[in-house]
């Protein structure tokens, strides 16, 4: 098993798992939280358990056939806009369950980040950072497996709910290094391996760990330490995962909820991060691939876009009944949006430059639109926003000071998001 | 029986018009006394061009992308759908009586939610009622008089896309997203059998959606042959790219008789079939990069004997007089494809044309 860290780097597979913690060893991790706020605020963060839930939909999804629809204009494409919960602001037609949560929403229809092309945008969008400093800055769920206090519920702290195959994801992390990557739940699915053979009883497995500890120890000696802290970690984790099988047992689920979120993957694992976020996991990210409509945009959108319609409306109730809207913040958001100009194969392309993304929860308004678009959807009409002032809002969201807060990478200050953008203040509450 | 060789000389065919709009047209009919087109277009109006002397006449009152355009054979009636499921039935004759230009006229009647989106209609054979289908699978039954409900048939169970009536007047034929076309009896509204063009749709596991369908169909002038437009081995459904193919059956056995490629590379849907007179079949597809081609297949042929490359169409109308063809087209306009390439004030929607095609000496 110990051979599957190579090279500083955890590989897919059983149930490698990041950190429960900040130990001061780490390169990336001088920054404490409680040392920036004091004993009293740190504890209040950990008192409040602030979580995300972070739903992205990879590619973009078309801003004008969801959350800032142009019925009628030259780019506005066939389909209506219909009122939602909140009095004069309106959705497409596709999104009918969303808009009856509306006054529970907080939506950017501003959004202008200005990278086009997948293969930067990703990134760029999901670690939150415009700038090129010379080091790649972690993804928002790593940002905050570091920045938020450690969950005592000892679970990873960053779970990622992904078609395909599962595993460990040490880029996500970035320099902060690889124990604040995600775990992937391929399908949802639990890691595998989780279920120990019963051959091996407790005490057996209590004198296999006792060695590995050993070797491990012996091992960090001549090599960084945070690779093999990371590789620990994912141990202990593993532990604590394998307590919790009941997170991963379909059989409890009500045969409503499923009904609720769909049995398309999309719907299944939204309902699997609800549990998840449920049993307090800090950061779930769901992705759903496959948002790029360069071709045949309306008939896709018309079939795709319940898939997410429906799920997060079931989500958003389910939160919201159980009280965890209060203290769980849920992103709905994309690359990019797509382009207003409709295409030769009735497809719409790639569009940073005006697009909406969704809101809600935790420390965000509700019912509340930010942001506007020119008439015909094209351009923002007024204040842009990028994705640096996203970062800040959420983090803010969340109870970190974003402006105040900085990671150090090999005694190097670097803000946790970037200093020439804001919290977007209309957002917050 | 089609002729064995064809007829028409296809070094012949050549664009003898293209007529400008200011959006991309979505579909079009010529109609059955020769002397008008109409067209449906994305800026939600109608589009009744007489070709001779060439006037154009805009007709506005759908609220949705104009999906569908039918002359009923009575020589006054003109049917249009739309994809808000709109239907609105239309003296042609007055609207062509009005001056050029936009034309205020209303409907001879409107029937709204008739489907989610009108996706295909045609006449009934007898001539009292109209036939639509939309994406909600249905295929609905229209009194052409008023355009009250006269009958439903189900059969489908998801969105549909074509509709063809046999020449024999005894058939209607459907085709849907699964590639499936069910044969109907006309007279009794039952299905008799079905042709399986399900290579046409492609679903893979990691697919969000279904993607392409029977996209067009067309029945040969003698009845014995169905061509079922689409494309095969989608890649994904986000570029929605495959290969453009059509498959020809035997009508009477059902029996799959070969598959037609076009020349050109292309990666979209055939959308528009026709078979000219002489049994040549017409195809007429889409393609990503604006560069799709009108594909003319000689009877019998499995390789288009000639290719016009030209903007993406959305299907195919033959003129009565037998001579000429039109194509509800896109027409690009300024720079498109990722990002922003243009100031706001430049930045532009794409246009769109009837293209006339010419096949043989007017």
């Amino acid at each position: 098993m110990l051979g599957a860290l190579a090279g500083g780097v955890a590989t897919a597979g059983a149930a490698q798992l990041a950190p429960l913690a900040m130990p001061a060893t780490d390169p990336g991790a001088r920054f404490n939280i409680s040392s920036l706020l004091g004993p009293a605020a740190a504890a209040e963060m950990q008192r409040q358990g602030r979580q995300v839930l972070f739903i992205w939909l990879d590619g973009g999804i078309s801003q004008l056939e969801s959350w800032d629809p142009k019925p009628r204009t030259e780019f506005g494409g066939p389909f209506r806009a219909i009122p939602t919960s909140v009095p004069g602001v309106h959705f497409s037609e596709l999104v009918p369950e969303t808009a009856k949560r509306m006054d529970k929403l907080a939506v950017i229809r501003s959004m202008s980040t200005k990278d086009e092309n997948h293969s930067t945008g990703v990134a760029r969008v999901q670690r939150g950072d415009p700038k090129n400093r010379g080091v790649d800055y972690p993804f928002l769920g790593s940002a905050l497996a570091k920045l938020l206090p450690p969950p005592a519920n000892n679970l990873p702290p960053y779970m990622h709910i992904k078609p395909g195959r599962g595993g460990f994801q040490w880029q996500d992390a970035g320099f902060l290094g690889a124990k604040y990557g995600a775990l992937a739940l391929g399908e949802g699915k639990p890691p595998i391996h989780i279920f120990r053979p019963p051959s091996i009883d407790d005490p057996r497995d209590a004198a296999r760990n006792a060695l590995r500890r050993q070797l491990n120890g012996e091992f960090r000696r001549e090599r960084r330490d945070s690779d093999v802290a990371a590789y620990e970690l994912s141990y202990d984790m593993a532990e604590q995962l394998m307590k919790r099988k009941d997170l991963f047992d379909d059989s409890t689920v009500p045969a409503a909820d499923v009904a609720r979120y769909g049995s398309h993957p999309l719907g299944r694992h939204l309902l699997q991060a609800r549990r998840l976020i449920e049993a307090g996991v800090q950061f779930v990210k769901v992705t759903s691939y496959h948002w790029d409509m360069h071709g045949d945009n309306f008939n896709m959108h018309r079939q795709l876009v319940p898939q997410i319609d429906r799920p997060f409306a079931a989500v958003i109730d389910d939160l919201h009944d159980r009280g965890l809207l209060d203290r769980v913040l849920v992103v709905l958001m994309s690359e990019f949006g797509r382009t207003p100009k409709i295409n030769t194969r009735l497809g719409r392309d790639h569009w940073p430059e005006a697009w909406s993304l969704v809101l809600a929860g935790c420390g965000v308004k509700r019912g509340v639109v930010i942001g506007k678009t020119t008439a015909n959807g094209a351009f923002c009409d007024g204040a842009e926003y990028d994705c640096g002032h996203l970062f800040h809002t959420i983090f803010e969201a969340v109870g970190v000071p974003s402006s105040k807060t900085e990671y150090v990478n090999n005694g190097q200050p670097l803000p946790i998001a970037h200093e020439n953008c804001a919290k977007i203040a209309e957002v917050l509450a | 029986m089609i002729a064995a060789q064809p007829t028409i000389d296809l070094k012949k065919v050549r664009e003898t018009q293209s007529l400008a709009h200011e959006r991309p047209l979505m579909c079009c009919a010529a109609s059955p006394c020769g002397q008008f087109v109409a067209a449906g277009a994305q800026d939600e109006q109608l589009l009744l061009w007489r070709l001779d002397p060439l006037e154009k006449r805009l007709v506005q009152g759908h609220a949705s992308w104009v999906s569908v355009a039918v002359f009923h054979t009575d020589r006054r009636h003109l049917l249009t759908g739309d994809l808000h499921g709109v239907l609105r039935c239309w003296d042609y004759q007055a609207v062509a009586a009005a001056p050029p230009g936009s034309v205020t006229v209303k409907p001879v009647w409107e029937t709204v939610d008739a489907h989610r989106w009108v996706q295909a209609a045609v006449a009934h054979p007898d001539g009292k009622r109209w036939i639509t289908a939309g994406i909600d699978g249905e295929i609905r039954l229209w009194n052409a008089a008023d355009g009250k409900p006269a009958g439903e048939w189900r059969g489908h169970d998801t969105e549909l896309y074509s509709l063809a009536v046999h020449p024999n007047g005894q058939f209607l034929l459907s085709g849907d997203l699964l590639g499936r076309v069910h044969i109907w009896n006309v007279a009794s509204g039952q299905i008799e059998r079905s042709l399986d063009a399900k290579p046409l749709h492609t679903r893979k596991d990691d697919f969000l959606a279904d993607v392409g369908g029977a996209r067009s169909l067309a029945i040969s002038p003698d009845g014995t042959l169905v061509a079922v437009g689409g494309m095969t081995d989608a890649e994904s459904n986000t570029f929605c790219p495959g290969k453009p193919a059509v498959l020809m059956f035997e009508f009477s056995s059902g029996k799959l008789l070969r598959t037609l490629r076009p020349k050109q590379k292309s990666d979209g849907p055939i959308k528009g079939l026709a078979f000219l007179a002489d049994g040549t079949l017409a195809a007429q597809g889409e393609h990503l990069n604006a560069v799709s081609s009108l594909e003319f297949f000689p009877p019998n042929a499995t390789e288009s004997a000639h290719a016009i490359t030209r903007e993406s169409g959305y299907g195919i109308s033959l003129h009565p007089d037998g001579k000429r063809l039109a194509i509800p087209a896109f027409a690009p306009n300024g720079r498109g494809g990722n990002g922003r390439h243009a100031n706001p004030g430049e930045y532009v929607p794409n246009k769109g044309a009837l293209v006339i095609y010419q096949y043989a000496d007017l």
